[in-house]
């Protein structure tokens, strides 16, 4: 995971890449959860040409980490076949999804 | 030319499903298949992989088998492993609508199975599980 500065103060900005599968979420989860601790985060995964329902488990419990916490949380940047597993999910109803980093920290404005 | 097929023998692992991965990728970029088809594949396999890591591993699944074959715009796929006889079919489809305080993701691999495969069947063969399934592009 790759932690961008966001610009934005209280906004975390952070970017994933390769897969988010079964082998690689446990690689990420910590470094995840801790970024929407206090802060809102920014999700990038323009990056990621891959998320499995291992990969969605990670970013719903991000979320509900965000949401207890009260903080925003939204991805961005998704590729087509990423897109598809949102949709076929029901994740594009749970999280935020924009096309741009620039549109996802607007939102939280 | 003959048609394009893979043949992997896996531990029933996180590490397992890592591999199958990178393999499966290798492959569909060799067999030059539409992106499109080609994620719905990882999906298919990750999905059924990991279910076997999780719930057959523990009780005493230990190898997985995948034959792929392309037969043009069609992949055709036999997933076995050693565990404990289960249907993945069996499963309760998820419930989708549910707000993000009350959505469980369990079940949400075998939705996608349910959803992107076709054809799926499961028989017990010799103390093994063997599912057959069918991808396509649409």
């Amino acid at each position: 995971m790759k932690v961008i500065d966001s610009g934005v103060e209280g906004v975390n900005l952070a970017a994933l890449e390769g897969r988010l599968d079964t082998a690689t979420v446990p690689a990420v989860e910590p470094g995840l959860l801790a970024m929407v601790a206090g802060k809102g985060l920014v999700l990038d995964l323009s990056g990621v040409r891959f998320v499995s329902s291992a990969g969605l488990r990670v970013l719903l419990k991000a979320a509900k980490a965000a949401r207890a916490g009260g903080q925003r949380f939204a991805a961005c940047g998704l590729q087509p076949a990423v897109h598809e597993v949102f949709e076929i999910g029901g994740f594009l109803q749970i999280i935020p999804v924009f096309g741009t980093r620039g549109e996802a920290i607007a939102s939280f404005g | 030319m003959p048609a394009p097929a893979l043949d992997l023998s896996l531990p029933a692992t996180a590490a397992g499903i890592g591999e199958m991965l990178d393999r499966l990728e290798a492959f569909a970029e060799a067999a030059g298949l539409p992106p499109a088809l080609a994620s719905r594949l990882m999906l298919v396999c990750e999905e059924l992989a990991a279910n076997i890591a999780e719930h057959g591993a523990p009780a005493g699944a230990r190898v997985m088998t995948l034959a792929l074959r392309q037969e043009g715009a069609v992949l055709h796929l036999t997933l076995e492993d050693d565990g404990p006889d289960f249907d993945p079919l069996s499963i309760a489809p998820p419930s989708l609508g549910a707000a993000l305080e009350d959505r469980a993701v369990g079940g949400l691999g075998l939705h996608f199975v349910r959803t992107l495969a076709s054809d799926v069947r499961h028989t017990r063969l010799a103390g093994r599980n063997r599912l057959g399934l069918t991808i396509g592009q649409d």
